[in-house]
Parts: structure tokens; C-alpha cells; sequence
């Protein structure tokens, strides 16, 4: 009987030796600012990593104060990865990573951005992931990164990244065939948040604007989007809207659905939708990966635009 | 001393176990081990490539450290035999010789080709010849849906036959 006790206490020790060799919490940790970047390293890493996302979906990158919890997880952390192009405003990722004094990747490195204004001078647009082109760029530098993180996958990182890639090609050529539906003088995309330049350069949207994204004059404070609102900006909101002849304006999932619905009363434009912008869709719909916001941005541009 | 017994069987058996296993799939021969002695003479065979369109370097490929993305890649039977960074024209025919690797039995090449972005909207094609003394020997053309990459195997069987009448000659 205790030669029977030793051998199941030696099998249960065998297996809560090889589980916990499995469990999340020997598994490299990797911390991605956004909900796109992480999308990006989960691809990669498959589950061999552990990728977390600091900000959640449908949070603003900007305007984002990190919390305790935050400091927690980088602390925790084997790589940090960040947009960059000052997408985290006043740099709060590169501030968490350096504090905890953890690696940083930009994963925008080797992308031409594009400029625009800001309170009269020309920044780089950070939001350049709204270009499958550019999407690539990531994730030939969250691969790096992650090969130097795990060398010893190298081989297996190196295929998810290549099917990631195909994934992106395919959905660049399928964004070409669905835009081609709408009739290029009605290629006017307005959305509440200048934020898809990048996606109006790539498929020729607004001509009229340089082929850039086209934000109601007045709308946003350049903090929070849309706050702030007072009879005069509303006015000139209203008047931009007007002025871009556009068939319909976009919003953001992030932004107050009663306003919008006021001002597209007062201008007797239509609502084409929501779109997701700055993060991605909250887990199970169907803006959950990058692949899903781009298909689900552009299904709502076309409906709205080819009618 | 019980104690060390237990452990003692415990760790015969476990390690009788893993030899097992780590022997048994050391007797596995792979199909391509099999034929390690049946290769094909490289020389004899010649590979042509023609595309519908003209291959060009892909802004969607992964970045190799220290070199430009491959705009064709060809490989048989799990190895890279033409890589190239250069693009090709349009019915241009690429010749690709002498076939290294081929061998009696059932072969398998894989060929990835980059069309132009701006072409997304139509379907591509790319045929493959596989010439043996100048007689064709495969020929097979791979299509590519709008938008993606031409990808695709060939897998064709060289008899025995074939090597037996250059023994002939």
C-alpha cells in the first residue's frame, strides 16, 4: 500500500512539474501599448508568448493616463513594444519602459509618415497602421524583436509572421476591389478624427484634400475628440461638413453617439457608421484583430459611400 | 531505502519508456531518405518559368536580414533551389538548370512569385515546364487568386524509366 502512495505522489509530482512548465506565468511576457500591436506579436507569437495589451479596446492613446496596474505588468515585462511617432501621448510607453528599465521597440520604425498640421507646425502622423504597407512594417518589427526575445523559435516565429503578411497582402488587394465600388467623385471619407490620412493615401480618398483624411474644422481639441463643444464650433463644424460634399460622415466607436446624431440632423448628412480607429474592437466581435477592423472599417466606408 | 527503490523503478521505467519511443522514431525512414540513392542526374533537366505578369518585389514580404525581399523563390523537395531578388518580365521565360535534387519517385516543387500590387484586381498565372533532355516531362501552370501571391506545389513521379534510359545513352 505505501509502495503504492510513493508512486502516485512520484506520477502527480511528474505531471504538476511538467504543467507548470506550460502555465502562462514561465512563458515570456510581451507588452504592447495598443490593441493593434499586440494583435500583431499575438500573431507571431502564437502561444509561446505572453502578449498583453496596456491600453483596452476602444481606449484613446493620447489622451491615456497609466495606471498602477501598468507599472505592475511592465514591471513584469521581457519586451515592451510602442507605436512611436508620439502616438502614446507625451510618450507614456517609453516612459513606463524606461522606468522599469525594459527593452522598447518601435514598431513604426522604417515608416515613411505622412505630415500633417498641428497648431501650425507639421508633425508625423502616427496612425499609420491604417495601410496594410505599413501594417507589414510592423510586423517585420515585432518579428525582430520577438526573434531576439526567443531566438531559439526563430523558425516558427519567422512562418506565423509570413502567413501574417499574406493575410495583409490579400487584404490590401480586397480593399482596392472594395473601394473601386464606389464612384471615385464620391471618395470623400469624413470622419470625426483625423486619424485615417494613411487609408485615404492608399486608397485615394479625397482628391480634393491632398488625398488625406478630412476632420470637421473645429470638431476635435486635439485632446479628447469632440469635447469642448460650444455654439461657435458647432457652427464650424457644421460648415465643414457641408463644404466637403461628402454623402456621409464617420465616427468613432469612442465618441458620443448624441452629438454626432445632432449634427448630422443639422446638416442632413447620414451617419455611415462607427469605425474603429485608435483600438480595435472589444474581444469577440468582430473588430477584434487587425485584419477584422480594416474588413469591418471599410465594409461600413463602402456601404455608406457607393449608394 | 523503500524511498530510493521507488524512485530507482521509477526512473527504470520512465527511462525504458523514452529509449522506446526514441528508438522506434529513429527507425522511421522518411520517403526522401528512402530515395537518397535514386537521385536524378541535374544535369539532364532543365526548369522554365514563364509568368502572365511581371514579378516584382513584394512590400509584404519579410525582411531577411542582409538581403532584399525574393521576388521568386523555387524550391524541390524542401530546398531552396533558385531565390532570386530580381524581377522578370512579363512572359518572360526563366531557365533554371541544372535540377538539383530530383529523384525517382514522386518530386515536389514549390514556387512563389510576387505579381504587381497595381494588378490586384485580376488573377495571375505562372506556368512550369520541367524539360528532360528538351522533352517536357512536367507541365502545369499555378494560378494565383486577386491580390495574392502565385503559391502552389507541383508534385510529379519520375520513373525509374527515366533514369534508366540515360543509362542508355
Amino acid at each position: 500500500m505505501r509502495l503504492v502512495i510513493i508512486c502516485l505522489t512520484f506520477i502527480s509530482l511528474t505531471f504538476s512539474v511538467f504543467a507548470s512548465g506550460l502555465s502562462a506565468a514561465d512563458k515570456p511576457l510581451v507588452v504592447a501599448s495598443t490593441t493593434q500591436i499586440a494583435d500583431f506579436a499575438r500573431q507571431i507569437a502564437g502561444d509561446r508568448l505572453d502578449v498583453r495589451s496596456i491600453l483596452a479596446p476602444g481606449a484613446d492613446p493620447h489622451t491615456y493616463q497609466p495606471t498602477p496596474d501598468d507599472v505592475q505588468i511592465v514591471l513584469q515585462a521581457d519586451l515592451c513594444l510602442e507605436n512611436g511617432l508620439h502616438l502614446e501621448g507625451k510618450s507614456w510607453m517609453a516612459t513606463l519602459a524606461r522606468d522599469a528599465g525594459k527593452p522598447l521597440v518601435t514598431t513604426t520604425t522604417g515608416i515613411k509618415p505622412l505630415e500633417i498640421g498641428a497648431k501650425g507646425e507639421l508633425v508625423p502622423d502616427p496612425h499609420a497602421w491604417f495601410s496594410p504597407r505599413n501594417a507589414a512594417i510592423y510586423v517585420n518589427n515585432t518579428l525582430k524583436a520577438i526573434e531576439q526575445l526567443d531566438p531559439l523559435r526563430k523558425d516558427e516565429y519567422r512562418a506565423r509572421a509570413k502567413l501574417l503578411l499574406q493575410q495583409l497582402r490579400v487584404l490590401d488587394a480586397w480593399i482596392r476591389e472594395q473601394v473601386s465600388l464606389i464612384p471615385p467623385q464620391k471618395r470623400i471619407l469624413v470622419t470625426t478624427h483625423d486619424a485615417f490620412n494613411y487609408f485615404c493615401h492608399e486608397y485615394k480618398f479625397n482628391p480634393d484634400n491632398n488625398y488625406l483624411s478630412i476632420a470637421p474644422v473645429g470638431w476635435s481639441t486635439g485632446g479628447e475628440v469632440g469635447a469642448g463643444m460650444t455654439p461657435k464650433r458647432r457652427k464650424l463644424v457644421i460648415d465643414s461638413i457641408r463644404k466637403s460634399g461628402a454623402p456621409a460622415i464617420f465616427v468613432e466607436t469612442s465618441i458620443n453617439p448624441k452629438l454626432i446624431r445632432e449634427i448630422a440632423r443639422d446638416t442632413g448628412i447620414k451617419i455611415g457608421g462607427s469605425l474603429y480607429s485608435d483600438s480595435m474592437g472589444e474581444r469577440d466581435s468582430a473588430g477584434e484583430t487587425y485584419v477584422g477592423m480594416m474588413r469591418e472599417n471599410v465594409i461600413l466606408i463602402v456601404e455608406a459611400l457607393r449608394e | 531505502m523503500r524511498f530510493i527503490l521507488t524512485a530507482l523503478i521509477w526512473i527504470v521505467i520512465v527511462g525504458g519508456l523514452w529509449l522506446y519511443i526514441y528508438q522506434r522514431d529513429n527507425r522511421i525512414i522518411s520517403p526522401a531518405e528512402s530515395k537518397i540513392d535514386m537521385k536524378l542526374s541535374a544535369n539532364e533537366y532543365m526548369l522554365e518559368i514563364t509568368p502572365t505578369f511581371g514579378i516584382e518585389p513584394d512590400p509584404f514580404a519579410l525582411v531577411e536580414e542582409g538581403q532584399s525581399p525574393a521576388t521568386l523563390v523555387v524550391r524541390l523537395g524542401g530546398k531552396d533551389i533558385h531565390h532570386s531578388e530580381q524581377p522578370l518580365a512579363r512572359g518572360e521565360t526563366l531557365r533554371i538548370g541544372p535540377v538539383e535534387g530530383l529523384i525517382v519517385g514522386m518530386n515536389e516543387l514549390f514556387i512563389q512569385a510576387s505579381p504587381p500590387l497595381e494588378e490586384s484586381h485580376i488573377n495571375h498565372a505562372l506556368r512550369l515546364r520541367l524539360r528532360h533532355n528538351e522533352v517536357v516531362e512536367v507541365d502545369q501552370t499555378l494560378w494565383s487568386e486577386a491580390g495574392g501571391k502565385v503559391s502552389g506545389t507541383v508534385s510529379f513521379l519520375l520513373e525509374q524509366a527515366a533514369e534508366a534510359d540515360h543509362d542508355h545513352q
